[in-house]
């Protein structure tokens, strides 16, 4: 098994096995990380090649000030979130499309139609409400809540990989709880004195 | 109402059971007692859970043989050629490459001309000296014709 310093400079050197071991360990985090981030597996994978091609483009500007984990993970989250920023664009425009009846495109909004029949929810729909209110978020709070939630690493990693103080890590956590609190209230309003 | 505010503003903390024990205790009480409370946490509890679930999310068979194909098509077609290294050059070398070939080609042209100034120089220096001793010319002059 290759030390991280030499599988650095295997990938540099472009050697095949280091490249080969360098996927090998890596493919799992990043497809988990960009497929909680974009919410679709297809997109994932595409993003996931992404990174890896771009790792292997500025290897050498890699100065080691952290892991390769953590400069990896830098990588996925903005690539990810690049994507969601231009998909956004994408649908605002076909949003705007249809609006004149240029498309069928039919979108899905939770907060358009507050379901009261939760009994009824099964457990993929469940993970869906979930999905939908993570997808409410802001790209930063969506990013901290992802790494802190689904990914369990601790806030100075990703204070590392957003490049943000622990205390802005923290603050940006606060607020995605505090979203979400208000998505899922909404979405079930019926029971909530709220809408009452 | 007082205390459905603090369940939804402490609505996750209180389903990931995280909230100091006295603030927990409280909300207990509150939910247990309010029924549209008690319907909010039945719902959004079973969600949460789901998040639970996600962390274990699983990727697709063969997605790794999918992205190293990918990664080796990349590393073959980054096989570094002449042309992609010449076009990989910055724009300021390939200017200073430029200016150097330009200035070289004007010094070689200015080496050419004094060697042929040179030339002219020694024979009119020689014309000069037969004149002066009278020595009858054996070459004519059209010998040294450097007319361009």
């Amino acid at each position: 098994m290759l030390s991280e310093t030499e599988l650095i400079s295997g990938i540099k050197n472009r050697d095949k096995q280091a490249v080969q071991l360098l996927v090998l360990k890596f493919h799992t985090q990043i497809i988990k990380t960009a497929c909680h981030i974009v919410n679709n597996m297809d997109d994932a994978e595409d993003l996931a090649q992404d990174v890896f091609i771009e790792v292997l483009e500025s290897i050498s500007r890699f100065k080691e000030n952290s892991t390769l984990s953590t400069w990896i993970y830098r990588i996925t989250v903005n690539k990810s979130l690049n994507f969601i920023r231009k998909n956004k664009r994408k649908q605002l425009v076909r949003n705007f499309g249809s609006f004149f009846g240029y498309s069928n495109t039919e979108t899905v909004s939770v907060s358009d139609e507050p379901v009261a029949q939760h009994d009824i929810l099964l457990e993929n729909e469940q993970q869906q409400v979930l999905y939908r209110a993570i997808d409410s978020l802001p790209p930063n709070q969506r990013a901290v809540f992802i790494l802190h939630k689904f990914d369990e690493l601790p806030n100075k990693q990703i204070a590392e990989i957003m490049e943000l103080s622990v205390a802005s890590v923290e603050s940006l956590m606060q607020r995605a709880k505090h979203n979400l609190q208000k998505h899922l209230i909404y979405y079930f309003a019926e029971y909530s004195n709220q809408k009452k | 109402m007082k205390n459905c505010n603090l369940l939804h503003h402490n609505l996750i903390d209180y389903v990931e059971k995280s909230l100091p024990p006295e603030l927990m205790q409280q909300i207990d009480a509150h939910v247990a007692g309010c029924s549209a409370c008690l319907k909010l946490v039945s719902a959004v509890s079973p969600i949460w859970e789901t998040t639970s679930k996600a962390k274990n999310t699983e990727i697709r068979p063969f997605a790794e043989t999918r992205i190293l194909h990918k990664v080796n098509e990349y590393l073959e077609q980054d096989t570094p050629s002449v042309a992609s290294v010449f076009f990989k050059i910055k724009p300021a070398y390939a200017t200073a490459l430029v200016m150097v070939a330009i200035a070289l080609g004007i010094a070689l042209g200015n080496l050419q001309s004094l060697t042929k100034l040179k030339a002219r120089q020694q024979v009119a220096s020689e014309m000069q000296i037969r004149n002066d001793l009278n020595v009858p010319e054996l070459i004519t002059d059209s010998f040294f014709d450097f007319s361009e």
